[in-house]
Formats: structure tokens, sequence, C-alpha cells
């Protein structure tokens, strides 16, 4: 008997222990949603195809492959935009954050001019091709100030470089808003494109060149939630 | 990289795209370097390149009927890192055209980064390529 007390003792002290405050509806729904990122971050690291990781928080985009990131992208700045019709919203705020989405595409798209070459006849001595240097990347796939990354969906990723226009006077830069308030309206007024969401982001024209010639066939994106 | 820190940059060459028939139409290639996650299998100092067919067809060159042939030293740089598929991490004779699209799929590099993958990269390494 004198054994079996500081055992139970010590028992109520670890029961004690584990018996904390209860956590918060708040903290638990936290919690929650963290796991179901991870489950989903871990699901896209198991997966075959490329994905971007956008974090509007942390003004951040990665691309990674099975979990490895591959490519940091400095992002100056991240605004979403939410396309109205009739003053309300295509999407359900919220929806959007925390999901995969699919197949991301180039817009415009990134040319692939193949070039097709029909071998000369055989000859003992060979046919001397003329050799032709091709062009470098930067010259072969000119990037555009203002592209899409536009998913399955209706999500779309609105990159910006600083172009010509930032170095402007106050009357060039408004001619370029103009401009680019006229070819949203243009795209809002017919069937297709249906983005029903837009990330824009600004980056660093370096960065921005760098996603568009590198950005792999249907790639996914998962947008982190501000608030998890 | 190490983790995620980028330790060494290099510019490189990767497949040009470009797509070659034979002459009598049967046959294609298609020069594209995959994109994807590889492994180191092998790695080969002085490597000797086994000309492939479409080598002799883009030459306009019958396929040799002696295998010996088709063997070549000192095309691949110092060292040939081997990737699965038939694919490799070489070096190149030609470094003015490094930064191009020029190869058949492997991937080039100059002499000092060759030497620095060589180094760094033992077998079993995953190479990432996109």
């Amino acid at each position: 008997m004198s054994t079996l007390l500081p055992t139970l003792a010590l028992l109520a002290a670890g029961l004690g222990a584990s018996t904390g405050p209860a956590p918060q509806p708040a903290e638990l729904r936290h919690l929650a949603a963290q796991n179901d990122l991870l489950a989903k971050e871990l699901a896209l690291a198991k997966g075959k195809e490329f994905y971007l990781l956008a974090d509007p928080a942390g003004k951040t985009l990665k691309l990674l492959y099975r979990g490895a990131l591959l490519q940091q992208y400095k992002v100056d700045g991240i605004e979403v935009g939410v396309p109205q019709v009739a003053f309300r919203s295509r999407v359900e705020p919220g929806t959007w954050e925390g999901r995969v989405w699919e197949n991301g595409a180039l817009d415009p798209p990134r040319a692939l001019d193949r070039i097709e070459i029909q071998a000369p006849p055989p000859t003992p001595e060979g046919t001397e091709i003329p050799a032709v240097v091709p062009p470098t990347p930067e010259e072969k796939y000119p990037v555009p100030p203002r592209y899409h990354i536009r998913f399955a969906g209706g999500l779309s990723i609105e990159v910006r470089t600083p172009g010509p226009e930032a170095r402007r006077g106050f009357w060039g830069r408004m001619a370029a808003s103009l401009a680019a308030w006229w070819d949203d309206a243009k795209a809002a007024a017919s069937s297709s494109p249906t983005d029903t969401l837009r990330l824009h982001l600004s980056m660093p024209k370096q960065d921005a060149e760098s996603l568009y010639r590198a950005l792999p066939p249907e790639t996914k994106l998962l947008v982190v939630p501000q608030t998890p | 990289m190490n983790g995620t820190t980028i330790t060494r940059t290099a510019v490189c060459s990767a497949g040009s795209g470009m797509v070659l028939s034979d002459w009598g139409g049967k046959r294609k290639w298609v020069f594209d370097t995959p994109r994807g996650m590889f492994k180191v299998r092998t790695k080969i100092s002085d490597p000797i390149w086994r000309k492939p067919d479409w080598e002799f067809v883009s030459e306009g060159k019958p396929l040799p009927t002696n295998p010996a042939d088709r063997f070549e030293s000192g095309t691949l740089g110092k060292y040939a890192l081997y990737l699965e598929d038939g694919y490799m991490i070489h070096g190149t004779l030609y470094t003015r055209l490094l930064g191009r699209s020029v190869t058949h799929g492997c991937i080039r590099l100059g002499p000092e980064d060759l030497q620095a993958v060589w180094d760094g990269a033992p077998v079993g390494t995953p190479v990432y390529i996109f």
C-alpha cells in the first residue's frame, strides 16, 4: 500500500498535466485550416506536376516540383481583384484561397516555334550543313509587359513588370493605366476568357521574364490563405 | 542548391526543340530536354560519345556498318553525368553556344561549371529540370 500511494499520486499529477485549458474553437479552426493546407501541399508534393505557391501575405511566389523549391520569384506587390457582374462578385469571398487551381497556362502563350528539318540524302562524304547560331531565350521569347497565367476554374494571375511607363511622366502613366483598363473592360465584355478572380502581381522585370520563359505547362497553384 | 540555398548558378545549353526527319521520312527525332526530376545514375570522366543514328542522319551520312565508327572522344568534355533515359550533363567544345538552345536533349556546361557539378553531385543526386 505504501508503494502504491506514490504511484497513484504520480498518475494523478500526469492526468492533471494533460487536462489543461480546452482549446478555443477559433484555435481549433485555425489548426484545422493549417492542417488542411499542409495536406494540400503534401498532395502537390507527391504529384507529378509543377506547382506554384503564392503567399499574398509574404509577397512570395515559388515554383516547386515534388516539394523541392526550384525558383522563388520576388514580388513587389500582390493585389486581389474580383471582377463584379451587376455589383456582385463572381466568386464567393474566401473560397479561392487554400484551393488547388489546375492547368495553369500562359496568356499570351509562349510560342514554341519548332523547326523541322528534313535530313539530306545520305552520301559517303556526308553533306555540309551550314551552322546556324540559334537565338538566346531572351531573343527567342519576348516577354509582354503584362501577361496572365490562367487556371481552370477562373483564377488568373496577372503579372506586371515596371515597364517604360514607370519612367514616363504623369500623363504617360495615365495613358498606360487607361490602356490597361480598356483591355480589362474588353476582356470582361467578352465571353472568353472568364476570369472570376485575379491576382495582380507586380514583379521586377527579371523575375517576371524568368517566370514567363520557364513556366512549365499545366502548372498547378495553391494560394496560401492570409488568415488560415 | 544546398537545401533552399543556391550555391552556384551557371549558364547551360539545353534541347533545341528541333524536329529532324530522315531522308525517307520514316524516322523522326525531337530534340527536347525533358522537364522533371532525375537522378545522377553514373559519372564518367573522359567520356566517349557513342553517336546515335540521328547524328549520321543529320549530316547526310549513311549509318555506319562498323560499330567502331560510332565512337568519338573529346566531344563531351571532361566529364559526363548520366541521368535517366540517355540524357547527360556533359561539357562541350562549343562554349560560345552556352546559353542557347542547341543540344539534342543533353545539358551542356562550361568546363568550370562542369567541374563544380562533378565535384558536388555524387551518384544519386537529384537533378530538377524546369
